[in-house]
């Protein structure tokens, strides 16, 4: 059972700490005044530069085609990509009425109606919809889309005429098109490496399926300081759930104040609660500065909410382990410092070296993205990205609690 | 309801292969400060983190004030209070908000803080930064924090170790006065003179076993050497076993004859009865 007098008596003990040693607040504030100054003077100068990459969600919407899906269409459905890419598919039926509006940080492949050809067959109109300047952006999704598209026509024996004005965004190495003569600033595409393979086919080619594309750029932009306000607010909760906590705690342990702790009446639940209610409250405090800073209503948001208590029970629990496992002070500072650098060199790899599977089991992974997501407003397409957080999160408590039970303070 | 403050049967502790302590039984009664001798890895150390809930026993029962230290450990937190061989404060704190910590936690009104201070003889410098104290004013503050909420049982680790003599005398008036309260006190010490001083009862420990149990006292009756150091006019030195008739008789000559110099009784030495009973040099 939890006696408040004991979690409060706790919980002053280490606001009393960090008050008399102020470096941890010393750092929350310089957080806070560097990002306000940030958001104050620096939207102008960074607002529109944009990096590759950083599409956070791409739509796929189907836009005048009715409520009958073509089989094409189908198809993306079912071979997503295999890349960590975030596609959202949406139907007609899902689209809302009116103008359509895409958030910050995310790109979209518009699939419309583009009439009929001469011989009565349908066409489309590709509109792929980029933020910033550069549509180069979007080049991991097209890759995938155009690799789907000409694998699913390729299996139909159906040519594809493809005419754009834009980039050449098509997936590169197995190039399945070819350029024919530039006229009028167009260039034409048709596809033909698996016509060529099998001559028989030659002869009884059907016309091919007009497509155009288009680029558009979309009036938003990828705001710079939306990434920065997600580094910060993950760093903050890294700062007091990851680094702060295990290194004050292996302090109190080293010096045995920790033991002089668990031989009051404070149970070992007890001064667990006070340690799970300070150091993730005080992250999730300068976690919510930070985010008001960036904007205001994005803390009436419930997603934002749940990606930042998940995010701060996850460090939590992390904070724990280190404190559990390293025997003094300097080594659990350093246990968080090889930690952080262990998951970036991680996530880098695994992005680097395509080896997806590795990064789904790092928190950053998924918190990271989460945070992002309900900064800009994208929340609804990582639902996966949540669950996984949470289990991360609460297999990281469950071992942390362990742990320091078996010998957090001996 | 017993008279024992702390029982222990058969108590076994191993660690890996090695027995610490080895099928120890014990009885301190209440009321009386008890001390705990025995050379390095004797199992006294052991034995406290036992008592004091920190590790579990390989086998055997303890009870402190009739419960039982390992099913109703929480009942026994409120009773009993430790202090440790190393200080373990909070530096940045001042002494005051130490022990203002442990006040609330034991719900202990604050004046209590200024009677303990005032115990210890801490009370001037109860608005000082702990990182300012010296050694012996941080061991002070350390029984003082001990003595918050007026513990039923006390354990302490080398209380007095690298104290001066004036503190070392508080902490010893200090601990005689709780027992003359009812506190039951168990102490570990190195110092031979501390335990003839203050001990009410002895145990001594080697290699995990009880080697001695009694008061000072008795173990002084029963280990004392009866020799007679005596130097001569003529310088020489001689050495008289009064338990011998023949010898006491020449020491009675020498002394009638008016030969003796100097002669000097050897005091009881509980070194040298630790060193007998134990077969090892007190660490």
């Amino acid at each position: 059972m939890l006696r408040w007098y004991i979690i409060r008596t706790l919980l002053k003990k280490e606001a009393w700490r960090h008050l008399a040693d102020r470096g941890g607040i010393f750092v929350a504030f310089l957080l806070i005044g560097c990002f306000a100054l940030a958001c104050m003077f620096g939207r102008r100068f960074i607002g529109d530069q944009i990096l590759v990459g950083t599409v956070g969600v791409c739509y796929v919407d189907e836009v005048d085609l009715g409520q009958h899906t073509p089989a094409w269409l189908s198809h993306l459905r079912s071979h997503p990509p295999e890349a960590d890419l975030r596609i959202r598919f949406r139907r007609h039926s899902q689209l809302p009425i009116g103008l359509l509006f895409y958030g910050e940080n995310t790109g979209a492949v518009q699939i419309r109606d583009g009439g009929t050809d001469h011989n009565g067959q349908p066409r489309y109109v590709i509109m792929v919809w980029f933020p910033g300047s550069d549509a180069g952006v979007m080049e991991p999704y097209l890759r995938w889309f155009w690799k789907e598209t000409f694998a699913f026509f390729g299996q139909q024996r159906r040519p594809l005429q493809i005419d754009t004005e834009g980039p050449l965004l098509f997936p590169s190495g197995s190039m399945l098109v070819r350029v024919s003569p530039q006229s009028g600033g167009k260039r034409h595409f048709l596809t033909y490496s698996r016509l060529e393979n099998d001559q028989k086919w030659f002869s009884d080619l059907p016309p091919p399926l007009e497509i155009r594309v288009e680029y558009h750029q979309l009036q938003n932009r990828a705001d710079m300081l939306s990434f920065a306000a997600t580094a910060l607010i993950t760093f903050a909760m890294w700062f007091f759930s990851v680094f702060l906590m295990p290194a004050l705690t292996c302090e109190e342990r080293e010096r045995g104040v920790l033991l002089a702790q668990a031989l009051s009446p404070a149970s070992t639940l007890e001064i667990f609660a006070a340690k799970f209610l300070f150091y993730p409250l005080a992250g999730i405090l300068l976690g919510v500065i930070l985010a008001a800073i960036y904007k205001i209503s994005v803390i009436v948001s419930l997603f934002f909410w749940i990606a930042l208590v998940t995010t701060a029970i996850g460090y939590l629990g992390l904070g724990l382990a280190i404190a559990s496992l390293a025997p003094n002070q300097r080594k659990a500072s350093m246990g968080a410092m090889c930690y952080l650098l262990a998951i970036a060199l991680l996530l880098f790899i695994s992005l680097q070296f395509r080896v997806p599977l590795a990064q789904h089991f790092v928190l950053e992974r998924h918190c990271v993205r989460l945070l992002h997501a309900s900064l800009v407003g994208t929340a609804s397409a990582y639902r996966y990205e949540m669950i996984a957080a949470i289990v991360l999160s609460l297999f990281w408590t469950g071992l942390a609690v362990r742990l320091f039970r078996r010998h957090g303070w001996q | 309801m017993s008279d024992a403050a702390i029982e222990i049967e058969d108590l076994v502790i191993c660690y890996g292969d090695f027995v610490a302590v080895d099928g120890l039984n014990l009885t301190v009664p209440k009321g009386q400060l008890f001390g705990l001798l025995g050379p390095n890895g004797a199992g006294k150390t052991s034995t406290i983190r036992i008592l004091i809930g920190q590790k579990r026993p390989t086998s055997g029962s303890i009870r402190v004030l009739g419960h039982d230290v390992l099913t109703d450990w929480q009942a026994i937190k409120p009773m009993f209070g430790y202090v440790p061989d190393r200080e373990n404060h909070f530096d940045d704190f001042t002494g005051r908000r130490n022990l203002q910590i442990f006040a609330d936690l034991y719900r202990v009104p604050y004046r209590r803080i200024d009677e303990c201070l005032e115990t210890v003889e801490l009370l001037d410098a109860a608005d000082v930064v702990v990182r300012g104290y010296s050694l012996g004013m941080r061991r002070k503050l350390l029984l003082a924090r001990a003595l918050l909420h007026k513990p039923a049982v006390l354990y302490l680790d080398e209380p007095t170790a690298n104290l001066d003599i004036h503190s070392a005398a508080v902490v010893r008036k200090t601990l005689r006065a709780l027992v003359a309260e009812g506190t039951t006190v168990v102490l570990t010490t190195h110092n031979m003179q501390e335990v003839e001083e203050i001990c009410d009862r002895v145990a001594i420990l080697c290699k995990g076993r009880l080697v001695a149990l009694d008061t000072p006292l008795s173990l002084r009756r029963q280990h004392t050497e009866r020799l007679v150091d005596v130097v001569l006019l003529d310088g020489s030195r001689h050495v008289f076993n009064m338990d011998i008739p023949e010898q006491r008789q020449r020491l009675a000559h020498h002394v009638q004859s008016d030969a003796v110099a100097s002669i000097k009784t050897r005091e009881f030495n509980f070194r040298e009865a630790f060193l007998k009973l134990t077969g090892t040099e007190f660490t």
